[in-house]
């Protein structure tokens, strides 16, 4: 590279490194900085460094207990969305041109319309005068309306249905990539459509369910927003207990530690997926 | 049997498309309720509520506010996303994938731990419960859409066109304005526009860096639900679901929904 | 128009050497061409001419001054790219005016010249298309038309033929070589096909490995060539090996091939008694008249062509040849023959190291 290149090249890279430097890496290392620091009365966060909050976010049965709590449930929400998110992709990956893009819209509509509004909706629609209470009462299948809201189903529903898109694209995705004349092929071999769905179909569209499932469930363990809405006090997660911690209780340290803890856990199970998976998905990786 | 198995494949597919629709429907029809009460399906239609929205001060200045810092996230991240995918491609190889990781940070980890990070970074800088920090923050995690379409849309351009343009006189700057630029214009378009609406719906990292006395539209919502469940707040939830709708109407115009991811 | 002079001209990539060395002077308005196989080094050559690539060492000259320290947008040379790199957003009249534009030339000498430039190409009527309304002859015409209508120093050609069909590269090769000579223009051509090197040339550098092989006019390097390698790139050849009996003045030879002696022609450095390569191109090569020197043969086996019949023949001592027999003539393998080689096509050739 010539001299000039150099500088043009710094010149082209200084804004975009100075501002990630300054409001994306140090807020991170503040974070973790955060962790190690005393509380304090009065102040969010106290002069002294200790590991002792660290201590607290796994050494508490209460705080484990909702980190645990928070795994299982994210775990299920990954596993639900996968089971739902399959059959539309297959869909969205063999529909034709035209239609593509209406169906597109169809998938990604949760995304685009913000998680107010999202759980605005699911709040009318499981409200004691909403659709699905008039429609039970309607075929006689209850007395009086039910109290559908702030429990765990619901928060669960929620939050499947904002993630089925990034469950969806990715293995669209892969299912798009697998060549055409590998079902055919099997076809021509005597499988039935249900074989070469097992046999090459699923297999091959494996990287996809991966990246799916890694992104769910990570998107689920940080869910905020619909617990709070749609679960209320019923519904502990860890990242509500987070946000109080820093919010309401104004211990910037604990919380931190608690967020910290929160993404290890987080790391470590999809780690762990990814190893298991990695098995399955070498004899594919060429497709992915 | 084979026709028996369409009907139910057929049915499934309807019931979970349906399932994907069923909030967005259900707002949009609430917000133009007859009633008073908010229900569904609505008893009669009325954009009354529209226009207790419009003469509401909170929703107003709510969404001025919104839209003010969408539009700032929409042109800033878009001028650093040319000057960073043009940084990109001069790097070699090696420090490719660290800066790619950098640049989609804040969409690799969870939106919370971001917010965290900045409330916490923020409030030592002076700048916590500000609207400059609240704007950052916005660019910030606003950049990744931008970012990744411009990239995109700059690998697509052909090298040799550039080594045409240097070899008929045209300098760096003039063939940047002159050939390039043009043809990243539908990958700017697509990421300030995803930009653009990511800024605009954004909760949590306002949640956090709220400033004092000013609310974003999702916030404002998000109040107004803790006292009153009324249709007004539908009406403001449709019109956040209009923009949304318009955003995506503009890149499918422009570029093709499937170019652009 | 300037000439050019390379001296010294080095360049490698990780561990290969892709120019080792090379030397050449081309003069003002000259048509040079640059000839081998892919992996050669040639398109690096021109690539170090523009200015895209910067050698590890040797000089590049134009006009007597060096051009290295330049960047290509100020060397002032038109380069026609192998896949014509049209700006897909800009017009036909907007592509070939981009250079004038780029100088500043005022808007109607632009429109003027531009309007010249497509005359010349015989594209005036397209000059509102986007290039991707136009087929893979009417681009590579509108790039020619680009690149000369800046009048620059140097014309740079990289394989500005290899993606079109057989038929369009012989039409457009001499649009090229006419719009060079109407401009006066000092060309550098960049082609692995042969034929096309030698319709079109003043001169040829046929390359290989990184380095010039020979360098000459395309009859220098048909019938002159100085090895087998040049010689196999240039055409159809036989070569046989021989050795010198008999050094005359101003390169006349006596060889002796099969325990038959011919007379033949070659380089002056020759000495007796030498192995060397005997070059006979199929043209050389006949049946004899009776009683004319010739070289003893068995046909071995002959394929109708129908333009004629394409012989192949043995030597006394199993070395093979390849001509061209009338189809009137009654063969059949195994025959015995009498082949006449053409003194003044036969030529000697240094066997390789």
């Amino acid at each position: 590279m010539t001299r000039s290149s150099i500088w043009g090249t710094g010149l082209l890279g200084a804004p975009v490194l100075m501002l990630l430097f300054v409001f994306l890496v140090l807020p991170y290392g503040d974070m973790i900085a955060m962790s190690f620091r005393t509380p304090a009365n009065g102040a969010p966060y106290g002069d002294a460094w200790t590991v002792a909050n660290y201590f607290r976010a796994v050494g508490d049965p209460f705080y484990l207990g909702v980190l645990g709590y928070t795994l299982a449930v994210g775990t299920l929400i990954a596993v639900l969305t996968l089971m739902l998110s399959y059959p539309i992709a297959l869909h969205l990956a063999r529909v034709g041109d035209r239609w593509h893009v209406l169906f597109y819209i169809c998938v990604v509509s949760p995304l685009l319309i913000g998680v107010l509004v999202r759980n605005f909706g699911w709040m009318i629609v499981l409200s004691f005068s909403g659709p699905l209470n008039q429609m039970l009462l309607g075929l006689g299948l209850i007395q009086q309306p039910l109290r559908l809201l702030f429990n765990l189903p619901v928060v669960v529903l929620a939050l499947v249905h904002v993630f089925l898109p990034f469950m969806v694209l990715p293995i669209t995705n892969a299912l798009r990539n697998i060549d055409p004349a590998l079902e055919e092929a099997s076809n021509s071999l005597g499988a039935t459509p249900w074989e070469t769905f097992c046999r090459v179909t699923l297999p091959l569209s494996l990287p996809g369910v991966l990246a799916g499932v890694t992104l769910v469930f990570a998107l689920a363990m940080s869910a905020f927003v619909t617990p709070a809405l749609l679960g209320g006090q019923n519904v502990v997660l860890m990242p509500t207990i987070i946000i109080q911690q820093l919010i309401g209780a104004f211990a910037w340290p604990f919380g931190a530690a608690l967020a910290m803890v929160l993404s290890l856990a987080m790391l470590a199970e999809i780690g762990l997926l990814t190893l298991t998976m990695r098995r399955l998905t070498r004899r594919i990786g060429r497709w992915s | 049997m084979d026709r028996a198995l369409r009907y139910v494949w057929g049915l499934l597919l309807a019931l979970l498309y349906g399932f994907l629709l069923l909030p967005l429907v259900v707002v949009v029809f609430a917000s133009v309720s007859g009633g008073q009460v908010l229900r569904f399906p609505p008893e009669g239609f009325s954009l009354k509520w529209y226009a207790r929205f419009f003469s509401d001060d909170t929703f107003i200045s709510a969404l001025w506010l919104s839209l003010r810092l969408a539009l700032v996230s929409a042109l800033v991240v878009s001028l650093l996303a040319v000057t960073s995918a043009l940084f990109y491609r001069r790097l070699s190889a090696r420090w490719r994938g660290p800066f790619r990781a950098l640049v989609l940070l804040p969409l690799l980890l969870p939106e919370i731990l971001t917010a965290i990070g900045l409330l916490f970074f923020l409030y030592r800088l002076g700048l916590g419960s500000s609207l400059f920090g609240l704007q950052i923050s916005h660019i910030v995690v606003t950049l990744p859409f931008s970012f990744l379409a411009v990239t995109a849309a700059l690998q697509q351009v052909d090298p040799t066109l550039e080594e045409a343009s240097a070899s008929l006189g045209a300098g760096a700057l003039e063939t940047f304005a002159r050939v390039v630029l043009p043809m990243l214009r539908p990958g700017l378009f697509t990421g300030a526009l995803f930009a653009f609406i990511v800024s605009f719906d954004m909760f949590t990292m306002s949640f956090l860096l709220k400033p004092v006395g000013g609310n974003t539209l999702p916030l404002a919502l998000f109040d107004y639900l803790k006292y009153d469940f009324d249709p007004t707040a539908a009406a403001a939830a449709t019109i956040s679901v209009a923009f949304a709708l318009v955003v995506v109407l503009l890149v499918e115009r422009s570029v093709g929904l499937r170019r652009a991811f | 128009m300037a000439h050019l002079e390379i001296a010294g001209l080095r360049k490698a990539y990780k561990s290969s050497q892709v120019i080792a060395g090379i030397d050449l002077s081309v003069a003002s308005g000259e048509f040079f061409t640059l000839l081998g196989p892919s992996g050669c080094g040639k398109t690096t050559t021109l690539r170090c001419v523009a200015g895209f690539i910067a050698p590890d060492a040797g000089d590049i000259r134009v006009g007597g001054a060096s051009v290295l320290a330049m960047p290509p947008a100020r060397r002032d040379f038109g380069v026609v790219f192998q896949n014509y790199a049209l700006f897909p957003h800009l017009t036909v009249a907007e592509n070939v005016g981009y250079g004038l534009r780029s100088r500043r030339v005022p808007r109607d000498d632009m429109a003027r010249r531009v309007g010249e430039a497509l005359d010349m190409v015989q594209l005036s009527e397209l000059k509102d298309r986007l290039p991707r309304e136009l087929s893979g002859g009417q681009q590579q015409r509108v790039a020619l038309a680009r690149a000369i209508v800046i009048q620059p120093r140097l014309l740079l050609l990289d394989e500005p033929l290899a993606n079109l069909d057989a038929r369009l590269r012989q039409d457009l090769r001499w649009l090229i070589r006419k719009v060079q000579q109407a401009q006066g223009a000092t060309a550098i051509y960049v082609t692995h096909d042969h034929a096309e090197a030698m319709a079109i040339s003043d001169r040829i550098a046929v390359m290989r490995q990184g380095r010039i092989a020979q360098v000459g006019t395309p009859r220098d390097i048909y019938q002159r060539p100085v090895d087998e390698y040049v010689a196999a790139f240039t055409g159809e050849c036989n070569t046989l090996v021989v050795r010198v009996t008999f050094k005359g003045d101003g390169g006349r030879y006596r060889v002796a091939v099969a325990d038959t002696e011919l007379p033949v022609g070659g380089p002056l450095d020759l000495s007796v008694g030498a192995d060397c390569r005997l070059l006979v191109r199929p043209e050389s090569l006949a049946l004899a008249e009776a009683g004319a020197a010739a070289l003893p043969v068995r046909l071995d086996s002959q394929i109708y062509t129908g333009a004629g019949q394409r012989c192949e023949v043995l030597t006394a001592d199993g070395q093979r040849l390849v001509f061209q027999v009338p189809v009137r003539r009654q063969l059949a393998p195994g025959d015995a023959l009498a082949l006449a080689i053409d003194p003044d096509q036969a030529w000697l050739m240094k066997s390789a190291p």
